[in-house]
């Protein structure tokens, strides 16, 4: 008898609990996250939960004077950062610098390229900015975090199944699957829900979870469908160009439906690429991040 | 055409390529020749790379052949979805963009 979604996801759930060591965000992730849910709190407390973290701190400064937010003014401190980003985009920041530092401690495996995944990461976070503005989205920034967040989970196997890890690169050197299925045939689920399971731990937003949850299959989602669509896309789009590792060798599979709601039409994938590739050029910080003290 | 880092490139250097900024503004049309004041100010931009015309058969060789490797490549990954007629335009946009552009990530 087949089993239910939901066995499925409790399954997954006994596995993962068990595993010591799951990497968390930093503690001055969570404590900005606090500060912003509190209407009574100030820039100043902000700043100062900021420069208790120094790698944090100088990676924030280094993203707000990127090409990625354009500013022409330079920006010195992070009081000055919080003033003219604004607290959302300061969050953003600060999500996407943990990551950074989540993906150092982490990283390091001889199984798995995690610099070239980083890069397939921000890559697909440049073509989800791209293709969210073309299908209208407010919220640029958040599209392109949820590009880059969408597949943290593939991260998470490769360090805490190293024997199932073996077998997944074992699969994928025939050439003919992709990384979903591989880890599906290894360990019974795939990176989407260890990433699902990992985001709700961190409490992330539904949309970040939402988005890895059904970036491989859209029509699923209920609370973020266009961003799904978006990132399902941009994913493609990036693997196609070739750019960084995505794990394997293949495509997933591209969703029409996921075309036809966004309303993209096979002509308009050089515009998209052309603009997606200067977009990648305005968040070369993110890469460079990885590398950087 | 060429790529070539800023620091290495000569007065009289011709560009195969425009160059634009991070923010996409167009800095100097293509077919520009160099000038020392023109790299300076292309350095001042944070510009790191410009692609430049080059009759150095060894130059040229080693570009069109990281090209071709680069194209391969990618008509690899899209080996088993000939029927697909989206994946087909994504593959032709994809190798368009490959054969008229220095991808350097």
């Amino acid at each position: 008898m087949a089993i239910t979604t939901t066995q499925l996801q409790e399954q997954i759930k006994l596995v993962l609990e068990k595993l010591k060591d799951i990497p968390t965000l930093p503690q001055v992730y969570t404590q900005v996250q606090g500060f912003l849910e509190n209407p009574k709190s100030s820039a100043k407390n902000i700043a100062e939960t900021i420069q208790s973290d120094p790698a944090i701190a100088s990676k924030v400064l280094k993203i707000a004077n990127s090409p990625f937010y354009g500013f022409p003014q330079r920006i010195t401190t992070i009081t000055h950062a919080i003033v003219v980003l604004g607290f959302s985009s300061i969050k953003n920041i600060v999500l996407s610098c943990s990551v950074v530092e989540l993906f150092k401690s982490v990283g390091e495996t001889e199984m798995f390229d995690y610099k070239g995944f980083w890069k397939h990461c921000v890559a697909t976070g440049a073509f989800s900015k791209i293709i969210g503005k073309n299908a209208g989205i407010a919220n640029l920034e958040e599209v392109f975090l949820a590009g880059l967040l969408h597949d943290l989970g593939k991260i998470v196997i490769f360090k805490y199944f190293p024997d199932e890890a073996k077998k997944i690169n074992k699969i994928i050197a025939g050439g003919k699957k992709t990384i979903g299925q591989a880890e599906k045939e290894a360990l019974g689920f795939s990176h989407t829900e260890i990433s699902t399971w990992l985001y709700e731990k961190w409490n992330l937003s539904r949309l970040f979870i939402e988005v890895a949850m059904c970036h491989h299959n859209p029509a699923i989602a209920t609370h973020s469908r266009v961003t799904s669509d978006v990132v399902h896309i941009a994913d493609i789009l990036a693997r196609a160009m070739g750019i960084g590792w995505a794990g394997d060798h293949s495509l997933p599979n591209l969703q029409e439906s996921s075309l036809n709601r966004l309303r993209i039409k096979g002509s308009d994938f050089s515009r998209l690429i052309q603009q997606g590739m200067a977009e990648l050029g305005r968040s070369k910080i993110f890469i460079d991040a990885l590398g950087s003290e | 055409m060429i790529p070539k880092d800023l620091s290495d490139v000569q007065e009289g250097d011709v560009l195969a390529q425009n160059v634009m900024d991070f923010t996409g503004n167009l800095l100097v049309n293509k077919g520009a020749k160099l000038t020392q004041q023109l790299i300076l100010q292309l350095q001042s931009r944070g510009i790191r790379k410009v692609i430049i015309e080059s009759n150095d058969p060894e130059a040229l060789k080693l570009f069109e052949d990281q090209k071709a490797q680069s194209i391969s490549k990618i008509e690899k990954i899209f080996t088993d979805f000939e029927g697909n007629n989206s994946l087909m335009e994504l593959k032709k946009a994809v190798i368009s963009y490959y054969k008229n552009n220095y991808v350097d990530f």
